[in-house]
């Protein structure tokens, strides 16, 4: 699992863009005799280890008639349907978002600029970590980043979202291109029904693997139709229930589940109509969703579990994000030999004919050491159990092949 | 004279030492002249009754008789009923101090310093629960000393000859296993890395058996097994006799059951394959090589059983350390970290020559973090997760620093958590949230997102973790978090008679 803690995001950043800042504006008096206009670029950072980043350099002379300190601003669009038609690019990272919203900003304070003085050659300005962006739609996007420079006593800045920025007393843009291959902000707004529709679908094909719809399975689906039939309030400022999709997702719930009476719900189908539209995060909601109707009854067999290895393999998502959703469940499900069969408890292992017999020993070594560490965290004694159980499964399965 | 006390607070069994005027540690034996006290606590008439007669009552009446609560030692909610009462495991372990030190003041007098010891990966609450148990008995405890800690002083301090090099302490007792790499320098001990499994002792093959016969008796009478029968002290019995035999024969009301040495073993081989594989991880967290181990040191009765011994012998390459009183030595430890860790000026002048040369160097044995928000890449979303500050295996003291920012302008509060694990963790799900608090910020006006958040962790060698989290402008929220308090107790053992 990529994961990047915050404190980690923002020691990367500034430490992108602290050498920015300290030499790349310093300037060469000289240099006022080859004057030339200011000009961006934006090159592919060919060191990809942390990420995919675009380097952006700035060079010429600026006509500032006096000696000054100012405040660069950075705002990128996405101007692929034309300027006319141009959409925000959003980032999750707090430091590179406008005040107000997340629309991407990035603020180069107080930069000393002598009168029509600049940078001969281009010299890096900062770093756009275009893996944190999130963009209209997915493909590729014309993206064009705008530079507006403010004297330095302004640092409220006239920009919404990308847009604006009148009062700025020097402008300049520079395009470039973007394979963007996450489904767009857009996109999953338009598609937010349908996704939240095959969602359901799936949890019902997993809740009737076994032939029997029961209560438990149907309220955690109805739960999961009402939590997910909450629009923020901009004036109240707060999520509300919309009776609206609360009645489009149960219309899809009652269809969906006339289609499995009518043995006519095509999972493979389902799955490719929701990999088509689905980010990642509603593909993993969709995955905890079938994760809860499992566990419902506290069992998981070799069936469900091989179903919702399909269902991931065909939302590519990885065997070993799966294996860490899964273990949230099992924690609440008694898994003994006495209650599941060999072939079950490998599935649930992780454990598969195609592994060689060290593999399998290296996989049931490491997850020894999770459970075992696992049983001091759990509080609840059902929890310690399971967890106990856990333990000597896997122990068990190693006596084997040992 | 004042005493210096050791307690091995065991699952099955309890022992006590002190520092005697030879300045050597001493086991005392109870009033029944045992140097090992069941921990089993049975009613009687109203009173409870601790010991061997305890064991007898819950063997044959479990409903009038609380056995293995250390097991559950974390769970404040559990209550056991003994009798007429209910009672929680750390008034139960109150019960078991209460008998030990009945038994045996009369040989020490008063109490100068009373350490109790704890299985090495006792969570947080266990250890509280520990002691607060102490509390409830009427002990001042100061300290208390993970389990392997204080077999490994005990062993160093009593070896003819100094130790020098790395050495494994290895402690299978009644309910849990423990594992050590120490370094030895002389009587200076250095814990390199210590793990253990929560549930895994005796009592696991005690149970093996019981259900091994169980399954026979099944196969051949078609019936269930009546507790009056055989029960688990039965169970104990036979696997005892499989120590010195091939094959026993367990008694069950007419019938007689044939266990086999092989059943067994092989009921209990991947029982003893947990042991080996922590072994093995500890060796490997210790970054060194198994022929780096000079010799394996043995603690708890279940290192007795033949199996046990050749799973050592196997896993380090080498035949472990005879010891006789592998059920001893845990306590016997523990009076000599009293001595260490008390008023040396109390002890005999031989006493304070023997401890004076003790260095004692130990290690965070868990992860210790906080929670914050973090980017998940695979999601694309921000979540809680757990940042690590102080990581396992940090030789105590240590204090480390880390920064954090503020998520939002204007930002009233940050919330605050301490969290606690044995593996490293960025899941908040498999964290142990040991404290959690709010830092209120004073002008949330000025607040800018960005804005840095201090987080100090100082972990002392009394145990003691110092948590500070502190906002620019000197605005802090600062807490204790002893390892080792007892908190407020609601619970009431006192006015009980414990006979």
């Amino acid at each position: 699992m990529e994961i990047i803690i915050i404190v980690i995001i923002v020691f990367w950043i500034i430490g992108k863009f602290a050498d920015s800042s300290e030499s790349n504006y310093s300037y060469d008096n000289s240099s006022t005799s080859y004057p030339s206009n200011p000009t961006l670029s934006i090159r592919k950072s060919q060191d990809e280890r942390e990420g995919r980043w675009y380097v952006v350099k700035l060079r010429g002379f600026f006509p500032f008639k006096v000696d000054g300190s100012y405040n660069f601003v950075y705002s990128l669009l996405d101007t692929t349907d034309g300027d006319d038609n141009a959409h925000p690019a959003f980032t999750f990272v707090p430091q590179l978002q406008e005040d107000d919203n997340m629309a991407f900003q990035f603020v180069n304070e107080g930069v000393y600029i002598p009168a029509y003085g600049g940078w001969e050659d281009y010299t890096q300005a900062f770093q756009i970590p275009v893996d944190l962006l999130s963009l209209a739609k997915k493909g590729k996007r014309r993206l064009t980043l705008i530079l507006r420079i403010y004297p330095q006593y302004v640092n409220t800045f006239d920009i919404n979202f990308g847009f604006g920025g009148e009062s700025a007393i020097f402008h300049l843009t520079k395009d470039f291109t973007f394979d963007y291959q996450n489904p767009g902000y857009e996109e999953i707004s338009e598609n937010k029904e349908n996704i939240v529709k095959y969602s359901i679908e799936l949890a019902i094909s997993m809740a009737n693997i076994d032939g029997n719809y029961d209560n438990q399975e149907k309220e955690i689906i109805k739960e999961w139709i009402t939590q997910n039939s909450k629009t923020f309030n901009e004036d109240l400022k707060e999520w509300q229930h919309d009776s609206e999709l609360i009645e489009i997702f149960e219309e899809a719930y009652e269809h969906a589940l006339q289609e499995i009476v009518n043995q006519n719900l095509p999972i493979s189908e389902i799955l490719n109509n929701l990999k088509q539209i689905a980010d990642t995060k509603s593909k993993h909601d969709a995955i905890d969703l079938c994760y809860k109707v499992l566990a419902a009854d506290g069992n998981m067999d070799r069936e469900e579990s091989n179903l919702i290895k399909f269902i991931a393999d065909e939302l590519e998502i990885q065997q070993e994000e799966l294996l860490a959703m899964q273990d949230q469940y099992i924690i609440s499900m008694s898994i003994t030999e006495k209650s599941h069969t060999e072939e079950d408890i490998n599935s649930i292992l992780g454990i598969t004919n195609e592994m060689s017999r060290g593999e399998k020993i290296h996989k049931l070594k490491e997850d020894f050491s999770k459970w075992n560490s696992r049983l001091n965290v759990v509080s609840s004694q059902e929890e310690k159990d399971n967890a106990q159980a856990m333990i000597d499964l896997i122990s068990k399965e190693l006596t084997k092949l040992r | 004279m004042s005493a210096f006390i050791g307690i091995d607070l065991g699952t099955t069994f309890s022992a006590i030492s002190y520092i005697d005027e030879t300045g050597r540690p001493k086991i005392i034996p109870n009033k029944e002249g045992q140097n090992i006290t069941p921990s089993v606590v049975a009613d009687r008439d109203g009173k409870v009754e601790v010991g061997e007669y305890a064991s007898k009552t819950w063997a044959i009446e479990p409903d009038k008789a609380a056995a293995r609560f250390k097991r559950v030692m974390s769970d404040k909610e559990k209550r056991f009923t003994v009798g007429s009462n209910q009672f929680s495991p750390a008034q139960l372990s109150s019960f078991v101090l209460k008998k030990l030190i009945q038994d045996t003041q009369h040989v020490f007098g008063d109490i100068e310093e009373v350490v109790i010891t704890i299985p090495a990966n006792f969570s947080n609450e266990a250890r509280e629960a520990t002691m607060e148990a102490g509390k409830l008995a009427g002990l001042d405890v100061n300290f208390i000393i993970n389990e392997p800690t204080a077999a490994a002083l005990y062993y160093a301090f009593t070896k003819e000859k100094d130790l020098s090099g790395y050495y494994a302490v290895y402690d299978l007792g009644g309910g849990t296993f423990d594992i050590s790499v120490i370094k030895v320098s002389g009587q200076d001990i250095e814990i390199i890395s210590s793990n253990g499994i929560e549930k895994c002792g005796g009592d696991d093959f005690d149970k093996a058996m019981f259900e091994l016969v169980e399954k026979k008796y099944l196969e051949k009478t078609g019936n269930k097994i009546d507790p009056r029968d055989f029960s688990m002290n039965d169970a104990e019995e036979e696997k005892k006799a499989l120590s010195n035999r091939e094959m026993t024969r367990a008694k069950v009301g007419r019938e007689l059951i044939e266990i086999t040495r092989e059943e067994f073993i092989d009921s209990v081989a991947h029982i003893i394959l947990q042991t080996e594989l922590l072994c093995e991880k500890t060796i490997e967290e210790s970054n060194i090589k198994v022929s780096d181990i000079k010799e394996v040191f043995l603690s708890g009765g279940s290192t007795r059983i033949p199996k046990v011994l050749e799973s050592i012998e196997d896993t380090f390459q080498m035949k472990p350390t005879n010891t006789i009183n592998v059920d001893e030595v845990v306590a016997l430890g523990a009076s000599l970290y009293a001595a260490y860790k008390g008023d040396r000026s109390k002890l005999s002048a031989a006493g304070q020559a023997a401890v004076e040369k003790i260095k004692i160097l130990d290690v965070t044995n868990k992860f210790f973090g906080t929670l914050a928000i973090g980017f998940n890449e695979s999601k694309n979303t921000y979540e809680s997760r757990n940042s690590v500050i102080i990581e396992k295996g940090e030789n105590i003291p240590i204090s480390k620093t880390e920064s954090f920012y503020v998520i939002r302008d204007n930002q009233e509060s940050i919330e605050l958590t301490v969290t606690e694990s044995m593996a490293y963790q960025e899941d908040p799900q498999w964290v142990k949230k040991i404290w959690s608090g709010v830092l209120e910020l004073e002008n949330p006006d000025f607040v800018r997102e960005g804005d840095e958040v201090l987080v100090t962790y100082s972990y002392d060698d009394n145990q003691i973790m110092n948590c500070k989290f502190s906002y620019k402008d000197g605005e802090f929220v600062e807490v204790d978090l002893s390892m080792t308090d007892a908190g407020n107790s609601d619970n009431n053992g006192d006015e009980i008679e414990v006979i």
